[in-house]
């Protein structure tokens, strides 16, 4: 009986690691929490995007024959996040906090600054996390203007020169225009 | 049955041996605890009776001699396995629930195992979504370099460096065409 019971906790802790390990982000050194931003939806336009690792790399393997470098670039990646907020009168003040709040909680872990503009009408944050000095293991983007607020969080093996190289070659819409599209 | 009598409360060496081979309630082992303190020598009793409890717990039965062994043990020593098949004799022997409970848990385990397999997870809808988004967030990413670009241009080169060079140039100008009005007067 004892044995059995040995068993089953050993079991039971194996199911508790193998579910922690699909969903929680937080120990990934690229990861970023940018907080509740639902509760900050006003307007009509939110894009929401969250995938995953499993999904990445099935995108990335579907990708191989007609996107080579897409895929490339994505098998390395273990998360993409991505929110863009319509920016209204309700919501403006408590995005720009958020926006800051975000930028002081990455100095606060140590990540790397490459870009920071500071203007009239526009805030933009551009941190990158590295191990080494080739390697970039997470990219943060905030960034606000008039129109519409943008968080964005990179986890994985970062190209950031074949990421500029390849999303000028997308012939998609920018997020701005996908309206009401809503996960 | 020998009995022990310690500031009115009395105590068996039957009780005390018991909870030295951890076999005891829980009262009495409180009971224990509780006299142990106050009487040093019940303590070193029961230590005594606690050390004999160890020894004989590490003795397995294949290092007793046949001689010693009564028969159930030997029957036990006979019946000697390892521990996978101790594990699943045991859920052939003991009752449904435990073995129920072990076999449900199983389950969860492989399901959750294969729940990982990226293929069977997503449809092929789902990936082309995904795809699109991907492509969508790389494109946010890049056109948010493209405006700091812009804005390091018109900002700090023309605000910055450019506008303070002219200036300057202009005071140059100035200061050398009142030197030359000066010349010509």
């Amino acid at each position: 009986m004892k044995h059995l019971i040995k068993l089953t906790l050993m079991i039971f802790a194996v199911n508790i690691f193998i579910l922690a390990q699909h969903k929680d982000y937080s120990k990934e050194t690229g990861y970023i929490d940018f907080g509740n931003l639902e509760e900050l939806e006003s307007g009509n336009r939110v894009v929401d995007v969250f995938l995953e690792g499993n999904l990445l790399r099935l995108v990335g393997k579907f990708a191989e024959n007609e996107e080579p470098e897409l895929s490339e670039v994505i098998s390395g990646l273990k998360l993409i996040k991505a929110k863009v907020l319509e920016v209204t009168r309700e919501n403006e003040k408590q995005l720009k906090a958020r926006v800051l709040e975000t930028e002081n909680l990455l100095k606060g872990k140590n990540w790397s600054m490459l870009v920071r503009i500071r203007d009239v009408d526009e805030i933009i944050n551009v941190y990158i996390k590295s191990s080494s000095l080739d390697k970039i293991e997470g990219l943060t983007v905030t960034s606000i203007n008039k129109d519409e607020a943008a968080f964005v969080n990179i986890v994985g093996d970062i190209d950031l020169e074949t990421i500029g190289r390849l999303s000028s070659k997308f012939d998609i819409p920018a997020l701005d225009r996908l309206n009401g599209h809503k996960r | 049955m020998k009995t022990m009598k310690f500031n009115k409360t009395k105590l068996s060496e039957a009780e005390l041996i018991s909870s030295a081979y951890g076999d005891a309630n829980i009262f009495t082992r409180l009971k224990i605890l509780y006299l142990r303190k106050k009487h040093p020598e019940l303590k070193a009793l029961f230590c005594e009776y606690k050390s004999t409890a160890k020894l004989l717990k590490n003795i397995v039965p294949e290092d007793c001699p046949d001689t010693l062994l009564p028969t159930s043990l030997k029957q036990n020593r006979k019946q000697y396995h390892p521990y996978l098949i101790k594990v699943l004799l045991g859920l052939i022997n003991k009752p449904a629930l435990p073995a129920a409970a072990f076999l449900i848990l199983i389950f969860i385990t492989l399901f959750s195992v294969l729940k990982t397999s990226p293929e069977q997870s997503f449809s092929q809808l789902e990936v082309e979504l995904a795809n699109k988004q991907v492509k969508q967030t790389l494109v946010l990413v890049n056109s948010v370099f493209r405006t700091s670009t812009k804005q390091l241009r018109k900002n700090i080169l023309s605000e910055k460096v450019a506008n303070p060079i002219n200036e300057g140039m202009n005071i140059i100008e100035d200061y050398i065409k009142e030197k030359q009005n000066e010349t010509l007067n």
